[in-house]
């Protein structure tokens, strides 16, 4: 692919490429990388890439709204007309007269009928006399009837991607599983996990969606994470990727009244940040992720710095990557700082700064604290 | 080339669904009320294309999947689920006519088929004026595309589909697909250069 045929485009080119597109509306890391770094080798594209961006996120097709219960009505209905499957179970609507052009296609579906009948015997046969599945799958959904959870599970060495009822996607890792109630869409949107699942929750404020996690249980609203809760291992890691999640213990006395309430409480989480939550100790750590991802911006920000103030240098990297910097800003007022500190992860920028204003800088509570005496001033 | 090969919004999204598929075609009915749950919504907005009447669109897709369920023996086990089944919706639709458009089955062909789509301009992205007369300037030439023409963009850029996919949901040639969609697209673009000329010479008299 030579990159410079983006050379010659006009925003219109960009509004209708699909691979800028797909950079718009569903960024991933390797195109937010290319797309970066494109920009810096054509820095006088800047506007051009910018309007582009916002015509793509705002021109959008208008849909018929549609509740999940609207859904879940459909759905169940359907379920339960393939669950009594008698002569009257083919679809009505379509019973109803037709041109006579399309009439042998009731002849068979008449014939349909009966066959449907066996299937049903033969499948009633089966639901008594459990048989192992006639596919080898990855994806075993096995029924609890106690409880009428379904659980899902990742038998497979690659990440399975899993679609829940409400439109939320979750990816779990290999050895992993969840399980989640029947009535998924009607009740409380609850999962549980064991083992590490990647989560990306559609927004529904008045629905908080739930993740039980081998004693702490993470509430959000809508937004991506990831949960790490292998049963081996005595920590249960929640990493957050965009929006917020309130993550508290599931034997919190408050656990209860936390759950029911709208607002995020117990520890929340914001992008880049992740919890260490040690199940022995009943005791969350807080800190950043390893590698602090810069969020998604209209314009990707620019770590060029010349003769700038430390306060202003801090303000950028804060609003990059959406973590909290704290420093004296009276002490560090005198601080000017000339680098570039573009394509490089946020602890070697931190470094770098450091070095430069003879500071030093530790990670506390999922927040950044930078050390400093103070800069000569001659 | 390496990144064009990473445009897949879920690499692991197609086996994911098969399997859901192969478990619904071997009568699993969990595994059919998860394959109906997860693309309900997608199939709703396609159907509402088709007919503005959201009870006869939600009645066409519970038909689609009884009839998916009780043909579920005789289904191909390889198909790309989500293009298979807004192309099984698309039929459908069509030979249950239009109760609410008044269109009598014979009619609606699909050179006359109904397709209703309407552009909009989500202002809370927008913050400069020219953007958003630019934006504007966008949807008019949208609206103002022939009906299949609308489809096909519909299909690839707000539903992100190849050209195989979209030529199995609208049931016509890989090759049609492909003249629709540059068809469309030279459209969008010559207007917009004519249009941004205008701007200029406006611009440069004023």
């Amino acid at each position: 692919m030579n990159q410079n045929q983006y050379r010659s485009y006009k925003t219109g080119d960009f509004v209708w490429n699909p691979f800028f597109r797909q950079w718009v509306l569903t960024p991933t890391r390797q195109t937010d990388l290319f797309w970066n770094q494109w920009l810096q080798e054509n820095p006088d594209f800047l506007d051009r890439i910018q309007e582009a961006r916002v015509i793509v996120l705002s021109l959008q097709v208008k849909e018929a709204p549609l509740s999940t219960d609207e859904i879940d009505e459909v759905v169940k209905s359907t379920v339960s007309k393939i669950n009594q499957p008698t002569a009257h179970s083919f679809p009505e609507r379509i019973r109803r007269p037709l041109p006579v052009y399309q009439r042998n296609w009731f002849q068979v579906a008449a014939s349909l009928s009966l066959l449907l009948l066996a299937a049903w015997l033969t499948h009633a046969y089966y639901r008594s006399n459990p048989l192992p599945t006639l596919f080898d799958t990855a994806l075993a959904i096995t029924k609890n009837q106690k409880a009428s959870w379904t659980e899902i599970a990742n038998t497979t060495s690659r990440p399975l991607l899993v679609h829940l009822a409400d439109g939320s996607a979750v990816t779990l890792a290999p050895a992993s599983r969840i399980s989640c109630a029947k009535n998924f869409l009607t009740a409380k949107r609850e999962v549980y996990l064991t083992g590490e699942a990647f989560f990306d929750v559609t927004k529904d404020p008045a629905h908080p969606f739930f993740v039980y996690a081998n004693g702490l249980v993470a509430k959000v609203l809508g937004t991506s994470f990831t949960i790490k809760a292998y049963e081996s291992s005595r920590e249960v890691i929640v990493e957050v990727t965009s929006g917020r999640v309130s993550v508290f213990a599931q034997a919190d006395p408050k656990a209860r009244q936390k759950s029911i309430t709208r607002e995020l409480e117990g520890v929340v989480l914001s992008p880049n940040q992740k919890i260490v939550y040690e199940t022995d100790e009943v005791r969350m750590r807080k800190t950043l992720v390893e590698k602090p991802a810069l969020l998604t911006a209209a314009v990707p920000p620019s770590f060029h710095f010349e003769d700038k103030p430390v306060s202003e240098v801090f303000a950028t990297l804060e609003k990059a990557y959406g973590v909290a910097i704290i420093y004296d800003k009276d002490l560090m007022m005198d601080c000017p700082l000339t680098a570039s500190l573009d394509s490089m992860p946020l602890y070697n920028q931190l470094t770098i700064i450091c070095k430069a204003v003879e500071a030093s800088y530790e990670l506390v509570d999922g927040q950044i604290i930078i050390h400093s005496k103070g800069c000569k001033t001659n | 080339m390496k990144w064009h090969m990473n445009q897949q919004k879920h690499p692991f999204n197609r086996p994911a669904e098969l399997v859901l598929w192969k478990q619904f075609l071997s009568g699993d009915t969990l595994a059919f009320e998860s394959l109906m749950s997860s693309h309900f919504q997608v199939l709703f907005h396609y159907g509402s294309k088709f007919s503005k009447d959201r009870e006869f669109v939600k009645d066409c897709i519970q038909d689609l999947f009884l009839i998916l369920w009780e043909r579920r023996g005789n289904l191909n086990a390889e198909v790309a689920v989500k293009p298979y089944l807004m192309a099984s919706l698309r039929r459908l639709m069509n030979r249950s006519g239009h109760p609410k458009t008044g269109l009598p089955d014979a009619v609606s062909t699909d050179e006359q088929g109904v397709f209703e789509i309407e552009f909009s301009v989500e202002e809370e992205y927008i913050e400069q004026e020219s953007i958003r007369v630019t934006t504007q300037r966008f949807k008019k030439l949208l609206d103002e595309l022939p009906k299949r023409q609308k489809e096909v963009i519909y299909l690839k850029f707000f539903q992100e589909m190849d050209r195989n996919q979209i030529s199995e949901v609208m049931d016509i040639s890989p090759q049609t697909v492909s003249n629709l969609l540059q068809i469309a697209i030279r459209q969008l673009k010559v207007y917009w250069k004519v249009e941004l000329l205008t701007l200029l010479l406006v611009h440069f008299y004023s």
